[in-house]
């Protein structure tokens, strides 16, 4: 019995020696020890149910969101917020599927396009679509590009995906 | 050899290599953060093409666990998650080479247990979430659990296998 018990304490053992020098070598090491916070962030205040300001989506960017940038391909390719996906309206249905690529229903995903409340249907479009295919914790960003080039907020042109 | 003792070498065998074998996969689907579903695998079949399946990293397993909701025992989610898969991998290949294979064959059982406990809370919960397991796309529910008792049994068998070719006599008694 000890003879097994020690066999069974061997190969945790062994497990969690090239567990610890496997995640020690990656180029994004998982942190062992984290807080309660990091692991199920507390849900964010939101004025409005799905509508967020510039100050509730760098809230959202701090806590993880997914950020998904609704215009067409040339236009992100221009610039788009570092760190977005690009998940452009017009083809929604047919790329739908590169969401799971990026997001599970349950995250938070922030989608944003141009700008403005009279400029953004194509986030809106984006957005139902996420909607109507489970994904539950959504929020529109509504000054988008517009709003965050105005600000002067830093800006990307790489590409977060391979095309 | 008796062909009785030949059949349960081979049975004994056969389970091992096999619950040994996706255990394996399994950690290492979890560490790349492997992702494909069944339409992705025909595609491989049919055309060579692995267009179907997608390495997302280790993060990807984290976040399959972070979404079983366990908030009472949040500390243990990224251990876990760097751990498991190797806990898996060493098992599954102790297993295969049939080294301290009562042991690895337990510690599996035991895993499997967990795994079916999880899935077991999710769908009591009403948890619409992929299931971490292989690297599929597939969700929690009643089928997971049957393929969970399933490889269940297959361990269970080996170990049978293995305590009745223990008690067989070593040698073969020889006709004077």
């Amino acid at each position: 019995m000890i003879r097994a018990l020690a066999r069974v304490l061997v190969l945790l053992v062994g497990a969690g020696a090239a567990a610890t020098v496997v995640n020690a070598v990656r180029p994004k090491p998982l942190r062992w020890f984290v807080t309660k916070e990091d692991v199920y962030p507390a849900p964010l205040p939101v004025h409005i149910e799905s509508e967020i300001s510039l100050d509730d989506f760098l809230a959202a960017i701090d806590h993880g969101a997914v950020v998904i940038d609704a215009r067409a391909e040339d236009k992100y390719r221009n610039g788009h917020i570092p760190g977005a996906h690009n998940l452009p309206a017009h083809s929604i249905h047919e790329n739908l599927g590169r969401i799971y690529e990026w997001a599970t229903p349950e995250m938070l995903v922030v989608v944003y396009c141009a700008g403005g409340i009279d400029e953004c249907d194509e986030s809106r479009t984006v957005f139902d679509a996420l909607k109507e295919n489970g994904f539950v914790n959504l929020r529109l960003y509504l000054g988008g590009w517009k709003e965050w080039t105005q600000k002067n907020m830093r800006i990307s042109e790489e590409p977060v995906d391979p095309q | 050899m008796t062909r009785s003792k030949t059949v349960w070498l081979w049975v004994q065998r056969l389970c091992r290599w096999a619950l040994g074998g996706l255990f394996v996969f399994a950690g290492a689907a979890k560490l790349m953060g492997l992702k494909f579903s069944w339409a992705g695998v025909r595609l491989l079949l049919a055309e060579g093409s692995l267009d179907g399946f997608k390495v997302l990293g280790i993060t990807a397993f984290r976040d399959e666990i972070r979404n079983y909701r366990l908030e009472p025992v949040w500390w243990i989610i990224h251990p876990a998650a760097i751990v498991m898969p190797w806990i898996e991998i060493v098992t599954g290949l102790a297993l295969i080479f049939g080294i301290w294979m009562v042991e690895a064959a337990v510690l599996i059982l035991l895993m499997l247990l967990l795994f079916n406990g999880l899935v077991g809370s999710a769908i009591y919960r009403g948890l619409d979430i992929n299931c971490g397991c292989f690297g599929t796309d597939m969700k929690v529910g009643w089928l997971k659990i049957a393929e969970n008792m399933l490889l269940f049994a297959l361990g269970v068998v080996a170990l049978v296998a293995r305590r009745r070719l223990h008690r067989m006599p070593a040698a073969e008694p020889t006709s004077t």
